[in-house]
């Protein structure tokens, strides 16, 4: 019996977005930002939505989260239902109380998120208190804990140092901390390491993915860099003017991306020489457009390109494509390896 | 220019002011020299009628005052003198304000410490005490009255060129002309100086309509323009007397300050729009779409 | 692609330039640069690489002659630049050109496009007579892979990549034989990242002009450099071809930074298993005696922290300032 009940709650996705459409409306001009997205994820599943700006994706955790300012953005349609409940109509306050320990985001600046006048250990100190009931001093432990976990090194005595004392991927370690303090469901991560130094940026990572792969944390990671999201990824989400042109399993759209962007992007990361890039620059979304975002850009296009958006298809188990020439595509990335 | 006029024609309250001080303008410059010498005409048997009397004529549309001077005619010839003292300090006290603002910082060390100090001392006078030092010991002539008007701004607009310029300074646009070979002057004047107009064009926009006030409780302190010349404020000082019985003397000296004043801070607010190129979609109606996409996505 | 063999004789030399930022300061002496030499030949790129704190943006800078140098020289074409007056500084600026980190605050908002190129003639009258003017700038804007239509926008009408190009077509405007790029691409997305060092390459091909290429991006250095300085806390640890530096690096750090930087790699993911970097850059202010990456080093031994190891030879030109490189040509 508790068998069937175990399976049955691994096999309901945590997070599932439904042809979601966003846009951002002043006066009488209107901006498609997101056109129709559609995803599920499950627990403890890192998802990548890889995307350069302009493709949407940071309005879409927005819109996840809650934090979409509502004028001048407007949701058209589309739902997002967080472990069986549907985020999108739920009334502020309900929302609030659902993801406040359910889920929880780590940003690109982690100097803006943390208040500057209360120590760090107070302040995750603070959200058990509030969240649990937890007393200050039994918090404050907690927060040295929290603190070793995620690599501070004196985590006892860091504790009772203030948000300017520590360094970026100190910081950014503080803020990842804070966020698993209440053991979320999933976390959305926003750019974390995109204005830290190399070294540190991997360390972050390894973090990341260390406490995904110890815990049942789901992971819905943003970046513009196919290569960390390479790393840390199970499945990825790429995303171009607002739609997703590709997703699936990471590893075999490394291998052999089947839409022209993404093999642009993979080949900028894979490759070493100076290569012939992708010419011109993301479309204006300030227009509707017919058919395929990325036609003026890709080698492939072609007349139906112009006239018809591709929808996404399955082209193999575990990856899905919106173009219509993937398989031309995958004929070639066959013979160039 | 066609652009500032497409500009302006979007914006209603600034299309407004901006035709009204433009009416203003050729009222003070053009019209006021021509009937200059026929506003002292006083006529006895027309004393201390109140306006829009038709019998008496079109002299009498705004009423007369005790010696039965068209108030109408007396509040055109005055404009000139208002509206001189107002723009000639405003710009005047920009020019050099300005200037120096921006030399002192942008080049720092001990001139510009000298300048500050200096607008310090000038700061810590109240206006009307420095004003009665000064026109007491000087006639209140125009050319002092502007002089004093001026001093007793420069400050500001030093100390707004100056921050402005600050901020600006370590800009890498000012490296990149610092590594084409500019001169110090030439960064000042081609690189600074267009990033600090817009802010210092609505400080004069916004100061004519302080100066004239300031000009205006001047006259009221009889500090003012001396008779037979007469500002607005002046116009107002001498009505005050006849507040309860003529009301007119007053009032409409007064409203036409109030109206020129709050037309140029509407104007002022128009300005700051459309010379700064990075704000201008505000005024164009389409680019409004592509800001918040820029500054919304990512 | 293949690469065009740079010339030999040397357009840059630095020798031993050393900043130091705050001395008498209470908070004691921040040694940006510590003792700096490397030269950049016609039509070469030299790459400065490292992570925040390691002085290569400071290095930029002196080179510019934006700032004097506590000590050391720097000599464009033989002459040392911070000996020469106004006029010849001048005249050193038409050879030594930048193009800057972040294409939003490196161009003037107030000023076109046009403009903008413009204020180089204006600063050298005599380079350019003013009637060719605008022609020149049509040109130079079809160089950088843009229409001349642009010339009258302003730069909060253009997107980064147009406005970067930019930057680099005013780079160009005094025919400048280096230039000096401080994280050019670093702002710009990745597939526009792609355009501008294209561009950057083809230029390089076509008007025969040196880079010195500031940048903390790996991928980005090793499509586009010839040879490699890598840097930490003012020195340079590591210098030799591209090939020497990535596929045979010899210094700890150098490895190390190789190492952390991310990959795609359809054959599965290391980053949890691989050996990273511990800790954080220390603080300029006070650097480890001896060699200044011992605290992190994971082959630190005791002679570590009693000498600072200078430069030795590891291959033809390759050089690495470390008592225990790594010798054996082992690929990573």
């Amino acid at each position: 019996m508790r068998d069937t009940v175990q399976t049955e709650a691994v096999r309901e996705p945590l997070l599932v977005v439904d042809d979601l459409r966003v846009n951002f409306e002043m006066g009488e001009t209107s901006v498609y930002a997101v056109r129709g997205l559609s995803f599920s994820m499950n627990r403890g599943e890192v998802v990548a939505v890889i995307g350069e700006s302009g493709s949407g994706k940071s309005v879409t955790i927005k819109t996840i989260l809650g934090t979409l300012q509502m004028p001048p953005g407007r949701l058209l349609s589309g739902s997002v239902r967080f472990d069986g409940e549907e985020l999108l109509t739920m009334a502020p306050r309900a929302r609030r109380s659902l993801q406040g320990d359910r889920i929880a985001m780590v940003f690109q600046d982690a100097l803006a998120a943390l208040n500057p006048v209360y120590t760090i250990g107070w302040q995750i100190a603070e959200i058990f208190h509030v969240h649990r009931g937890m007393p200050m001093s039994a918090g404050m432990r907690a927060a040295g804990e929290l603190l070793q976990l995620v690599g501070i090194p004196n985590a006892t005595q860091r504790v009772n140092e203030y948000a300017h004392q520590f360094s970026g991927g100190m910081r950014q370690r503080v803020m990842i901390a804070m966020s698993i303090a209440l053991r979320p469901q999933l976390l959305l991560a926003d750019e974390p390491t995109t204005a830290l130094d190399v070294t540190v940026q991997a360390q972050i990572m390894q973090l990341l993915a260390r406490l995904s792969a110890e815990t049942e944390l789901a992971m819905l990671l943003v970046t513009h860099n196919i290569a960390i999201a390479a790393e840390v990824a199970d499945r990825f989400l790429v995303m171009y003017a607002g739609s997703i042109v590709e997703m699936g399993s990471a590893d075999k759209i490394i291998a052999a991306p089947a839409h022209p962007y993404t093999k642009a992007l993979v080949d900028l990361a894979t490759r070493e020489d100076v290569i012939d890039p992708i010419p011109g620059a993301p479309p204006d979304l300030r227009k509707a457009i017919d058919g395929c975002a990325f036609e003026p850009r890709c080698p492939f296009a072609t007349e139906i390109c112009r006239r018809v958006d591709p929808e996404l298809r399955h082209v193999q188990v575990r990856q899905s494509v919106a173009c219509h020439h993937s398989e031309r595509l995958a004929k070639e990335s066959a013979w160039t390896g | 220019m066609k652009n500032y006029l497409s500009m302006l024609l979007v914006d209603r309250p600034a299309l407004v002011s901006a035709m009204f001080l433009a009416a203003i303008v050729v009222v003070a410059f053009v019209i006021a020299p021509i009937i200059a010498e026929t506003a002292q005409l006083q006529n006895l048997r027309l004393r201390m009628q109140p306006p829009f009397q038709w019998e008496n004529g079109w002299a009498a549309l705004l009423g007369t005052d005790a010696l039965g001077r068209s108030l109408l005619k007396r509040m055109i010839a005055a404009s000139n003198i208002t509206l001189t003292i107002a723009v000639t300090s405003a710009f005047l006290t920009a020019f050099i304000g300005t200037a120096i603002g921006i030399a002192g910082g942008y080049r720092g060390g001990f001139a510009d410490s000298i300048a500050m100090r200096f607008a310090d001392v000038i700061l810590s006078f109240p206006m009307l005490l420095l004003a009665l030092l000064f026109l007491y010991l000087l006639e209140p002539a125009i050319t002092n009255i502007i002089l004093l008007l001026v001093i007793g701004r420069l400050p500001l607009y030093m100390r707004v060129a100056r921050a402005e310029t600050l901020s600006n300074r370590n800009m890498l646009y000012i490296d990149a002309a610092r590594g084409l070979g500019a001169s110090g002057f030439s960064i000042c004047l081609n690189e600074i100086a267009p990033v600090v107009l817009p802010t210092i064009a609505t400080l004069v926009a916004l100061d004519i309509g302080f100066l004239m006030l300031l000009e205006s409780a001047l006259s009221f302190l009889g500090l003012g323009v001396q008779s037979p010349n007469v500002s607005w404020g002046g116009l107002v000082a001498e009505g005050r007397r006849w507040i309860s019985s003529s009301w007119w003397l007053t009032v409409f000296p007064g409203l036409a300050i109030f109206l020129t004043a709050l037309s140029s801070n509407v104007l002022s607010n128009w300005l700051r729009m459309a010379t700064d190129p990075a704000q201008r979609w505000r005024l164009e109606g389409q680019g409004k779409g592509r800001e918040l996409a820029e500054r919304g996505q990512g | 692609m293949d690469r065009l063999t740079p010339i030999g004789e040397p357009v840059l030399e630095v020798e031993n330039a050393v900043k130091h930022f705050g001395a008498g300061r209470v908070g004691g002496v921040v040694r940006a640069v510590d003792d700096v030499s490397f030269v950049v030949r016609r039509a070469e790129t030299v790459a400065l690489v490292g992570e925040s704190g390691c002085g290569k943006s400071t290095l930029g800078r002196l080179v510019m002659c934006f700032d004097r140098p506590t000590s050391g020289s720097v000599r464009y074409e033989g002459e040392e630049i911070f000996m020469l007056g106004t006029a010849a500084l001048r005249r050193y600026r038409r050879g030594v050109q930048m193009v800057f980190q972040d294409p939003n605050t490196s161009l003037n908002p107030r000023l076109t496009v046009a403009r903008s190129i413009q204020r180089a003639w204006e600063s050298n009258r005599s380079f350019l007579p003013r009637a060719q003017w605008r022609s020149r700038i049509a040109e130079l804007l079809d160089m950088v892979g843009l229409s001349s239509d642009r010339a009258g926008f302003y730069p909060h009408q253009l997107s980064g990549g147009q406005r970067q190009r930019v930057a680099i077509a005013r780079a160009l405007a005094l025919q400048p034989k280096v230039v000096i790029c401080d994280e050019p691409v670093s702002a710009l997305d990745v597939s526009i990242q792609a355009q501008i060092l294209a561009l950057l390459y083809k230029l390089q091909s076509t008007l025969g002009v040196s880079y010195l290429f500031i940048s903390h991006d790996l991928d980005v250095v090793r499509r586009i450099s010839h040879r490699v300085l890598v840097m930490y806390l003012g020195r340079i640890v590591e210098t030799g071809t591209v090939a020497d530096v990535f596929e045979r690096p010899a210094h700890p750090y150098t490895r190390a930074l190789l190492a952390a930087v991310p990959k795609a790699d359809p054959n599965g993911r290391t980053l949890l298993t691989r050996r990273l970097l511990e800790g954080e850059p220390p603080s300029p202010y006070s650097p480890p005696s001896g060699c200044r990456f011992r605290t992190r080093c994971p082959i630190a031994q005791d002679a570590c922290s009693r000498t600072d190891p200078s430069l030795v030879n590891i291959g033809q030109e390759h050089r690495a300032a470390c008592l225990f490189p790594v010798r054996e040509p082992e690929k990573l």
